[in-house]
């Protein structure tokens, strides 16, 4: 079981992430909207992995990665992307992301990323 | 499957949400005939999150469209794009919104999303290809290439890196790696292996080499990635690398001795960054900058949001209900025990505390379900939008008040209402262009919508400035179909412009796409009086009209004044009364067809016996033994009379039962019922319709 953060503009994903997670039995600790609010989340709340998605409103997945890895770089940052994003992936990966999922993904998907992380 | 139930729900919930603020944007945007960045970044990432949203669903058809729109407005933001361009990209994204919303209202009544958005994702691509082409022609470079290769640069730069850092060489390994099914953006996954491997002090070359083309994805997927890795940590380390690897499904270690000849297939990632690297950071940098930046506006929205959350508003309907019924429990109980004056005492204090904590639930009750007007007003902006195109007028929207806040039902039952009357103001109302300049006003007409408070009503009204009413087409069409008996030019403006909301009369003759299409003004009326308002029209010829809706506040809970008519209950909403006295046989009189007038305030007024209007078999008939209201509404002003005023209450008000309407033909003057705290019904009265 893991503690986990959900980052996701859309309340709508931040719902189905949540819903896959807790079918596996992990604990989300807390939701963020936006990059920002992610940064004072993860300070509040040490989760054990987290899920960043990357087009947000206030601050990006990315930024809000970078600033997460220079808290703690240790930190386990799953990006969640899209088809298109590319560019944005090859970033996330070189500021420290342990990897992305893309949408639309279906719960092993997701399930087996975190259980390989924890 | 309650689970699935309420994703969807919250799917439709957000995808409404992301379409008004999308339309709302986009119609700003498109009074000053182009977005500006903050924007466009905006139209880009709501696309981005319908278009997770939707695939999550699997409603591929929204999910393909908003994609589409995505990729128009990923390279709009990353070029500029000619002025003249944007005229057909609004019209793309908001015939795209009507389809979006057309889906999501399916979904709403249970329907699966079935529309077929092919010609508008055709449109998407064609737009797309002209703006690209159109770019071209300038010769400018696009900036999505520069992130690409600005990309690619630190790519290289990087493999330089590791190999400057690998003094001496120690063994090489072959690896194949084959990711998850569906795993997708394989070279990427490669691409981040490879970052992690780099921990090794490593040298590392992979087939296929340019893992920045994402066409490679397809080939590692098919024939998985393999590494050559030269390196002096053993190879265990490589497999715990490779097995902490999200989504790597299988994987071989093999020493390079033993496939020698695979390796002279491998190509060696060797080119050398050829742009200095500070560079393109700062192209980098300043990328990120511009995406993070956004207007305080969105910023100070942001983070209030979190504070809100979605309710299903039939939730809120059955709280406003049982709320209602504990304000009826309550008076009962209070008014049927029979105590001693010790334990009354007590009881008194305490059913005065359970009244004051009733009134807050009900007025926090009533506070949930408020909601600014602005999102029925902004609907309005896009009918006017679209029907002043078709119609080939130009007109102004102008909104005052959005921010008045009404109760949940009413915006429902405002929402025809308001339809209707603009389509008549911008159909018929609003001239042509060549009459206006000719009758001395500007080319652009102008309609009005404005939403105010007063004490206890919402007064919404549209006001234009068209032709105005035409008193004497009124006149005559009212006489042709038989609504009035004969043409009295005497008749004031205000009883000659009410004529328009009686059943079966429409002024215009020619029926159009928006307006005449046997929904008169009629409708407006009954659809107002539902939620207790009343209608009234300003109009002068020439210069334009007014509809002014009148709302009470708060629709459910009214406060009344009592009174009989022998063994019948009546209540008025308190606002109306505006006196009740003991009359005298001297204050009556009677006009020359009979009707009674009685004189209050020194002004005469019809004087109406309840009993008599509802045909009543008891009650009083002498002035003398009874009582006279005088009772005022926007519409009328008249003086009742009954037997005996019972006092002041607060009720709940409930709509008559659907069957009182079957046995009766005629329901008028009632409004609704309540029950009273003694457990017995009593008729509201409906004051405008009496």
């Amino acid at each position: 079981m893991a503690r986990i953060m959900i980052v996701d503009d859309a309340a709508f994903m931040r719902i189905t992430i949540k819903n896959m997670l807790k079918r596996s039995n992990h604990e989300v600790v807390g939701e963020a909207e936006n990059g920002l609010v992610a940064i004072e989340r993860y300070k509040e709340l040490k989760p054990d992995i987290v899920t960043m998605d990357i087009t947000m409103p206030e601050m990006d997945g990315i930024t809000s990665l970078r600033e997460i890895m220079k808290i703690d770089p240790n930190a386990k940052v799953i990006m969640v992307t899209a088809m298109g994003q590319e560019a944005m992936v090859r970033d996330a990966i070189l500021s420290g992301a342990k990897g992305f999922i893309v949408k639309p993904f279906k719960e092993e998907g997701i399930i087996s990323a975190i259980d390989k992380l924890v | 499957m309650s689970g699935d139930e309420s994703l969807l729900e919250s799917y439709i919930i957000e995808e409404q949400q992301l379409l008004e603020s999308l339309e709302n944007l986009l119609l700003d945007g498109e009074h000053g005939r182009k977005l500006n960045s903050d924007q466009i970044n905006e139209v880009f990432r709501v696309m981005h999150t319908v278009k997770g949203a939707s695939a999550m669903m699997e409603f591929d058809e929204i999910a393909r469209l908003s994609h589409a729109l995505e990729d128009v407005f990923s390279f709009i933001r990353d070029n500029s794009i000619a002025d003249t361009q944007w005229p057909a990209i609004f019209d793309l994204m908001f015939d795209s919104i009507s389809f979006f919303n057309g889906e999501i209202s399916k979904l709403q009544s249970g329907n699966s999303p079935d529309g077929d958005a092919s010609s508008l994702i055709g449109r998407a691509s064609e737009t797309l290809l002209s703006l690209k082409s159109g770019q071209d022609k300038d010769g400018e470079k696009s900036d999505a290439d520069d992130i690409s290769s600005s990309a690619s640069d630190i790519d290289q730069k990087a493999a330089l890196d590791v190999k400057s850092n690998n003094e001496s060489a120690g063994l090489c390994y072959i690896v194949k790696v084959f990711f998850d099914e569906n795993s997708k953006m394989e070279n990427l996954r490669a691409f981040g292996l490879i970052e992690s491997l780099k921990k090794l002090r490593c040298v590392i070359s992979s087939d296929p080499a340019d893992l920045n083309d994402n066409s490679t994805a397809e080939k590692i997927r098919d024939n998985g990635l393999l590494l050559h890795i030269e390196t002096k940590e053993s190879p265990e380390s490589i497999k715990n690398i490779l097995e902490k690897t999200l989504f790597v499904k299988s994987f071989s270690i093999l020493p390079a001795e033993d496939t020698s000849k695979r390796e002279s297939t491998l190509v060696r990632n060797e080119t050398v960054g050829a742009k200095d690297k500070p560079a393109t950071d700062e192209i980098k940098s300043q990328k990120t900058a511009e995406r993070t930046a956004l207007p305080d506006t969105n910023s100070i929205e942001a983070i209030s949001k979190q504070n809100f959350i979605s309710v299903n508003v039939n939730k809120l309907d059955s709280l406003l209900n049982i709320v209602g019924e504990i304000v009826t429990a309550q008076s009962i109980v209070v008014n049927s025990v029979d105590l001693t004056s010790q334990q009354q005492e007590k009881f008194e204090a305490a059913s005065e505390h359970m009244s004051s904590l009733i009134k807050e639930l009900q007025d926090v009750v009533m506070s949930i379900r408020m909601m600014p007007i602005s999102t029925l007003f902004h609907k309005m902006r896009r009918l006017v939008r679209d029907m002043s195109r078709k119609v080939g007028k130009e007109i102004e929207l102008e909104l005052i008040g959005e921010e008045t806040e009404v109760d949940k039902n009413v915006i429902d039952a405002l929402s025809d209402p308001l339809l209707h009357i603009i389509r008549n103001s911008v159909d018929h109302g609003i001239e042509d262009k060549e009459t206006r300049l000719a009758s001395g006003k500007p080319a652009k007409g102008k309609i009005t919508l404005e939403a105010k408070m007063t004490g206890s009503d919402i007064i919404v009204t549209v006001s234009d400035d068209g032709c105005g009413l035409q008193r004497d087409d009124i006149l005559k069409k009212a006489k042709e179909k038989g609504i009035i008996s004969e043409i009295d030019n005497d008749m004031p403006d205000k009883d000659v412009f009410a004529l328009i909301f009686i059943p079966g009369f429409s002024t215009n003759d020619s029926v159009s796409e928006y307006s005449g299409r046997g929904v008169g003004m009629d409708v407006v009326k009954r659809n107002i009086s539902q939620i207790g308002g009343s209608v009234s029209v300003e109009s002068k010829n020439g210069a334009g009209t007014k509809i002014i809706m009148r709302i009470p506040l708060t629709l459910t809970i009214i406060e009344g004044m009592k009174f009989n008519v022998g063994s019948m209950n009546f209540i008025v909403p308190i606002t109306l009364v505006k006196m009740i006295v003991k009359p005298e046989q001297k204050d009556v009189f009677t006009d020359a067809d009979g009707n009674e007038i009685f004189m209050s305030q020194g002004a005469y007024y019809p004087l109406i016996r309840i009993k008599n209007y509802f045909g009543l078999d008891d009650g009083v008939d002498d002035i003398t033994r009874g009582m006279v209201m005088h009772l005022s509404s926007e519409e009328k002003e008249f003086c009742i009379f009954f037997d005996e005023v019972d006092g002041q209450c607060q009720v709940v008000v409930k709509t008559l039962p659907g069957y009182l309407s079957q046995c009766s033909t005629d329901l008028s003057g009632i409004g609704g019922c309540a029950i009273l705290g003694d457990g017995s019904i009593s008729f509201i009265l409906d004051v405008n319709s009496i």
